[in-house]
């Protein structure tokens, strides 16, 4: 008995030393991994705990407003009172949604919506009751605060654009930034290390026109501040603010009241675009596009405007004055004349005579005029618009050397303006031809780019800083929107007398020629320049034989364009323009009397200006 | 009375290291609930503390009672705790999702904290009453198994999955501390995996969610991984020195759950950091190394049985607590002896800790066998 307690006993200390072994092991256990938490995972750990606790809130940098040349603001800020509404509990909800409904009349629509998101959004997330508060809501609001602890009033910045639709395309609009596009302007910005301000809901980017091209400048630097939250994502106190830096603001070369005044010239054109560029400066005075849209309306992502713009049938998103591309009929003979006095095809004297229609083959090519103009020099040519003394001219010169005098002079390329979407215009050469469309270049392909007609496009900025070149003697013009650029003078190399030559012709063109509807009724006012008509659809040999050579007959998308090139004035050139009014008709009826009004309005200002500027003498 | 006094002052100084680990214990848990309740001495701390002190007076209580009467006692607690458990069914009140404390008017208290003692004493004295070749005999273990069988399931349905595991562990380890032969055990644990997919079956979702957490803690971080995950954080993030007392950011802005209670150990790891953890855990493994070593030369084997039974009960306690918030073991909630905010939990432990002093105080009492 005594023996086998003792056995007894020593099997339980066995067991319990096998319990030992187990209590160390495990213990080795919890130390090892212990140690592995704290110093191997140690880093991982320490940046997880820090995402957890440390937040950087945004801080948004006003934008830079955008001004004309006066300082007449373009594009700018507006702030507004926004009521926010912290997503109370459900039983809250209702005296909340009740108390807005009887103190702001809240309608039933945002009280369905609010109710709604309060639904979907997790607690104490902030939902927008409404924005533009007025001032007396507001200290209202204030004055309840205590007892509506889950009402916010914020101040909000939205962009807005005092000329609206008068500057739609130049200034561009706001939008909400695409994160994933890595081509987008947004990729830029996000690269620059404001990929918070992403997270912010009142960040926009700029999408188009100067908003876009300028949005680094006009963003500005983001601020932060550095909160720490709880588990809740409750602010528990601040640890570091960073100011934003506001953007810098932009001063362009436009000119809010000409372009304003252009505008509303323009308009009941219904499609149309105009360009008007200081000499020898290159600054841009005006751009006008009809139609516009809001830039204020797409900014803050209207549907219904949104909706209105994109299923235009005159597509009004498309900015003509730098992406239009049209053929530049008539004006572009100034190219081919120049072209034939440089290399010495021409001499002014020589005549050619006129029948009314040039034959080439035995296809017949017809001048504007069918009962022709008779026997014609180069200044008449161009005076009166013959077309058949630059068909023959065509044949002498050859394509090629038309298509580099038009490159020399800056078509088909881009001018570089900063305002995106430019597009390049085309100046066909046999190459080109045979690139697009496997054929030879043909003499008839010739004959109709002598005259700007066939493939030949440019657009309505080319066609102003073309005849900005001419108005400058020869000496090359950048147009800019901005001041401070100011390319160094560059002479194109012309000879002098050529272009004296031009000059006097397309004064004469707006005296006597059929550009005079352009000459403003003041005669002390010298003006330059040359009308075009594009056709949209050629004119058919019946409709040649049944006399209906007048488009204005046609219906309206198949009439004519309507240009008109020149400069004022004619003696000290300040001013290039082009205007062109989408099936307008002939371009020395609509462009050129809208050129005058133009001019008129340029000169008398300019004449003003210069009588209070000017030291009394 | 004055002899009564001399052996409290001779029992004082003969287990003065075991009492200082103890107080030390509990004293960090002090300090742990302090911060917690963010520097606020009212709310936890200092109920922690009043309770160390009662509990105390419980533990040498214990310790000095003869050990005979809790022989001659050990089945009536035992079932005495039971009916607790089956009042806590019928009356007890819920807290956090689970019906576990019954309210006895001056207290509140959860029976399933006692059980575990309660169960030891109870196995031990069936144990201690079994001959060398009774404990051979067959179907000598269907009464132990029944006894841990039966608080069990009321534990389970309450439900407080840490308890049951608690309880059955112990209890397998009573049995077979007590001398069951290997190959019994061997075919019992068996028959055990077998069972598993069915007790999976009747296990709770968040509970089967646990489980799974467990064994891919990355898949759900923001769901039901979170409280494991933001633990990790917690002891990542502190480093050898830790981030100070009451500047733990993962306890302080509530990414810790049930910071005072089963994860207060990581709060500890992340204020104090490696060598705050250690120390704790060091003080644990002392209090246990301390604790099987005074009851291991005991003559009694009740004694000697007891002894290592709470020593496994102690430890168990402690490696399921910290084993959980480091992610070595699923979450199940175990307190964290002495240091774990509650008063069950506390009174348990200081009977557990009584009982091994009381087995050290009379160690030449031969008790069973």
């Amino acid at each position: 008995m005594r023996e086998t307690f003792d056995d007894f006993l020593r099997r339980l200390k066995r067991r319990r030393r096998w319990f030992l072994v187990v209590e160390i092991c495990a213990f080795a256990l919890i130390f090892a991994r212990l140690s592995f938490l704290q110093f191997i995972e140690d880093e991982r750990y320490s940046l997880l705990s820090q995402r957890n606790c440390v937040r950087f809130i945004p801080i948004l940098p006003q934008r830079g407003d955008i001004c004309d040349k006066n300082g007449k603001i373009l594009a700018t800020n507006a702030g507004s009172y926004r009521l926010f509404l912290e997503n109370p509990l459900k039983k809250r909800l209702e005296h909340v949604l009740t108390f807005l409904h009887q103190e702001l009349a809240l309608s039933e629509a945002p009280i369905a919506r609010l109710r709604e998101e309060s639904l979907k959004k997790p607690c104490l997330s902030l939902m927008l009751v409404r924005d533009g508060l007025s001032w007396e809501e507001v200290s209202r609001l204030a004055f309840l605060q205590p007892i509506w602890p889950e009402l916010y009033v914020t101040l909000g910045y939205s962009r807005a654009y005092p000329y609206d639709e008068v500057f739609g395309h130049v200034t561009g609009y706001v939008g909400l930034p695409e994160a994933h596009s890595a081509t987008s302007a947004d990729a830029q910005d996000i690269a620059q290390g404001s990929s918070l301000l992403l997270k912010h809901p009142d960040y926009r980017t700029g999408k188009t026109g100067l908003e876009r091209t300028f949005n680094s400048t006009l963003l500005g630097k983001a601020g932060f501040r550095k909160v720490e939250v709880n588990a809740a994502g409750k602010v528990i106190r601040q640890l570091e603010l960073s100011l934003a830096e506001a953007g810098t603001s932009l001063k362009t070369t436009l000119d809010a009241d000409l372009q304003a005044f252009a505008y509303a010239l323009l308009k009941p054109y219904k499609v149309a675009s105009c360009v008007i560029i200081e000499v020898p400066s290159g600054a841009v005075r005006c751009l006008v596009s009809v139609p516009s849209y809001s830039p204020m309306d797409l900014s803050q992502g209207k549907s219904s405007s949104w909706q209105k713009v994109l299923h235009d049938p005159n597509h009004s998103l498309l900015h003509r004055a730098i992406a239009g591309q049209y053929p530049p009929a008539s004006p572009f003979k100034i190219v081919t004349a120049l072209a034939a006095l440089e290399a010495g095809i021409v001499s002014p004297k020589e005549t050619v005579f006129c029948p009314g229609y040039f034959e080439l083959g035995n296809h017949k090519f017809h001048c504007w005029n069918k009962f022709g103009h008779g026997a014609i020099n180069l200044a008449e040519a161009i005076c009166k618009s013959c077309d058949v003394y630059f068909f023959s001219l065509a044949g002498r010169l050859g394509i090629d050397r038309i298509a580099t005098m038009a490159q020399r002079l800056g078509f088909g390329e881009l001018t570089g303006i900063s305002l995106y979407g430019e597009k390049k215009g085309l100046v066909p050469s046999r190459s080109w031809k045979f690139l697009s469309r496997q054929e030879k270049w043909s003499p008839s392909d010739t004959i109709l780019v002598s005259v700007g007609q066939g493939p030949v496009l440019a657009t309505p900025l080319q066609l102003a800083t073309f005849i900005a070149h001419i108005a400058n003697k020869g000496m090359r013009v950048h147009p800019t929107l901005i001041e401070d650029v100011m390319p160094p003078l560059e002479d194109m190399g012309f000879r002098p007398e050529t272009i004296a030559f031009l000059q006097r012709t397309l004064i004469e063109v707006c005296t006597t020629g059929t550009g005079r509807r352009a000459r403003p009724d003041n005669p002390a006012i010298l003006v330059a320049g040359k009308t075009g008509t594009a056709q949209v659809r050629s004119i058919s040999s019946q409709d040649r034989a049944s006399g209906k050579t007048d488009t204005r007959q046609r219906p309206w998308n198949e009439r004519d364009h309507s240009l008109f090139v020149g400069y004022a004035p004619a003696d000290d050139p300040r001013y290039a323009l082009a205007i062109i009014v989408e099936h307008g008709g002939k371009g020395g009826e609509v462009a050129a009397s809208l050129a005058k009004d133009l001019f008129e309005k340029l000169l008398t200002d300019a004449h003003e200006e210069k009588k209070t500027h000017a030291p009394p003498l | 009375m004055h002899r009564l006094y001399n052996r409290l002052i001779f029992f004082l100084i003969r287990n003065s290291i075991f009492l200082l680990i103890v107080v030390l214990i509990a004293a960090i848990g002090v300090i742990a609930q302090y911060s917690v309740s963010g520097g606020c001495w009212v709310s936890r701390a200092g109920k922690h503390a009043l309770r160390f002190w009662m509990c105390t007076g419980v533990m040498i209580t214990v310790a000095l009672t003869d050990q005979r009467f809790w022989y001659a006692w050990a089945y009536w607690m035992y079932i005495g705790t039971l009916l607790l458990l089956f009042f806590v069914e019928l009356l007890g009140f819920v807290g956090m999702g689970a019906q576990r404390w019954i309210d006895l008017y001056v207290l509140q208290i959860q029976p399933s904290e006692l059980m575990k003692i309660m169960l030891v004493l109870a196995l031990c004295r069936y144990y201690g009453t079994l001959t060398k070749q009774e404990t051979r005999a067959p179907g000598v273990h269907i009464k132990p198994l029944l006894m841990v069988a039966v608080p069990c399931g009321f534990i389970l349905k309450q439900p407080d999955l840490g308890n049951a595991l608690i309880l059955v562990s112990v209890g397998l380890g009573v049995i077979f501390l007590a001398g069951i032969q290997l190959w019994k055990m061997s075919v019992a644990f068996f028959l055990g995996i077998c069972g598993l997919p069915f007790a999976w079956q009747h296990m709770h979702a968040y509970q089967k969610k646990r489980v799974l957490i467990f064994l891919n803690p990355d898949q759900d971080p923001l769901g039901a991984g979170y409280h494991l995950l933001q633990s990790k954080i917690a002891f990542g993030s502190a480093g050898l020195f830790g981030k100070g007392f009451l500047k733990g950011t993962q306890s302080h802005l509530n990414f810790l759950p049930e910071k005072h209670t089963d994860f207060v150990f990581t709060v500890i790891c992340e204020e104090f950091g490696f060598l705050g953890g250690s120390a704790l855990l060091l003080l644990y493994v002392a209090l246990i190394g301390l604790s099987y070593a005074m009851t291991s030369g005991v003559k009694g084997y009740f004694g000697r049985l007891m002894g290592g039974a709470l020593t496994f009960l102690l430890f168990l306690h402690v490696f399921i607590n910290v084993g959980m918030v480091m992610g070595l073991l699923p979450i199940v909630g175990v307190p964290l002896p002495l240091v774990s905010y509650g008063g069950s939990s506390m009174l348990s432990t200081a009977i557990a800790l009584g009982f091994i002093l009381n087995i050290a105080h009379y160690s030449t009492l031969r008790l069973g066998g």
